[in-house]
């Protein structure tokens, strides 16, 4: 963590870093060859400075919340989730530093960008961001995470990729939850943005400079193939939030329209 | 139980939308969230042994533990949220600008003109950054 960061004791685990302490012993980081530990260990350092940029995410979700009149517990939780998400940052470079074999800095920050949705009203734009960033973004992480552990072999590598799943699926519950609340005027606009925004948050995904594993030994450190990530990418869409749309009551025609379609993303 | 049924071949898809969406919607009832809940995300992601779950009566823990679902000897934290699930009538810019526009067709117009509430295309470029 940057000097001036710390983990909040009012956090989720009270100033502690996870809520069980990660293995201090993983022999399968010995056994990796050179080149592939170099590679798992730029893998889970990009992964700090994502999480560190998310933190910065859900200060804008907490604005949203705030300036949603949003209910003081939904609130709590996305202030919580920006200290999760440092911590989450914190994780990843402990991780990193152990495939290492000394302590890597903290990775430059990375600059956030914040969905304009510049004809959006007020209150649609901070309903979007919440949608945005907590049930379709921290849902496809959720995903993301889900496959990466399913093929983790690593006692560390595993024990931090549940520790980074257990928060993100509060991160993605909290954006249904407001979802669940929205009165059903607003959940009419909603619904017309949900091509767009599903279609920008698939882009950033893709479209975001990641390494992928190109060998079993680094895809068992919690690193996805890039095929495997992309079908994860589909996925999650496919079965977690248009299925999360319908159970609210939002039309997700034009969504699965577009996923048939192989989910078209607006660069291609 | 449901813990077994985890083990019983339902599929991993359900098990997390059931974890984010469920959870956030309607197993705790449309009014609440809460990670409390049988079905918190540390039973998903890390279920426990059979054999490990053992209620205690009057454990905060026990009505979840009874469900089969978490671990009672996993710290479990009570962070239950009661949401207003009654829609909110008056809250944000919309509604003052319906408030202007019913009494006042021009200011209607304007607000048409400057907000369209419809997404552009430069609006499907626009996404958040990935965690991952």
């Amino acid at each position: 963590m940057a000097p001036d960061e710390v983990i909040s004791p009012a956090g989720r685990w009270s100033g502690r870093l996870t809520s069980r302490p990660l293995p201090e012993v993983d022999p399968s980081i010995e056994r990796l060859t050179d080149e592939d530990r170099a590679t798992v260990m730029q893998v889970w350092l990009a992964r700090a400075a994502n999480e560190r940029r998310v933190s910065d995410s859900f200060a804008v979700v907490v604005n949203a919340l705030l300036a949603l009149n949003a209910a003081p517990g939904l609130i709590d939780l996305a202030r919580r989730a920006v200290d999760d998400e440092l911590r989450h940052a914190e994780i990843c470079r402990y991780v990193a530093s152990r495939f290492a074999g000394a302590d890597v800095p903290t990775p430059a920050r990375l600059p956030l960008a914040v969905p304009p949705h510049a004809t959006a009203s007020e209150e649609l734009r901070h309903t979007l961001h919440v949608v945005g960033q907590c049930c379709l973004n921290e849902t496809i992480a959720s995903a993301v995470l889900e496959a990466s552990i399913v093929n983790a072999r690593g006692a560390l590598v595993a024990a931090a990729l549940r520790e980074l799943l257990s928060d993100e699926i509060d991160h993605g519950r909290l954006g249904w939850a407001y979802l669940a609340t929205v009165r059903s005027e607003l959940r009419g606009k909603i619904e017309l943005w949900l091509p767009a925004i599903a279609r920008g948050n698939l882009k950033m995904w893709r479209e975001t400079p990641r390494l992928y594993a190109t060998s079993i030994a680094v895809v068992e450190q919690g690193a996805l193939p890039a095929d495997r990530t992309e079908a994860t990418l589909l996925g999650a869409i496919r079965d977690l939030i248009i299925p999360g749309f319908d159970r609210l009551g939002l039309s997700t025609v034009e969504l699965r329209r577009w996923l048939e379609l192989g989910a078209p993303t607006a660069a291609e | 139980m449901l813990h077994h049924a985890f083990h019983l071949g339902v599929p991993v898809r359900s098990r997390l939308f059931h974890a984010i969406v469920g959870v956030a919607v309607s197993v705790a009832g449309p009014s609440s969230i809460g990670c409390s809940d049988p079905a918190r995300s540390d039973a998903i992601v890390d279920p426990p042994p059979a054999d490990s779950i053992a209620a205690e009566p009057g454990d905060d823990a026990s009505e979840a533990v009874e469900s089969g679902v978490v671990d009672a000897g996993f710290e479990v934290e009570d962070t239950t949220v009661r949401v207003d699930s009654a829609p909110k009538a008056d809250v944000g810019v919309d509604a003052r600008a319906d408030a202007d526009a019913s009494s006042d067709s021009d200011a209607a117009a304007d607000v048409a003109d400057a907000v369209t509430d419809v997404p552009t295309d430069a609006d499907a470029e626009a996404g958040w950054h990935p965690t991952k």
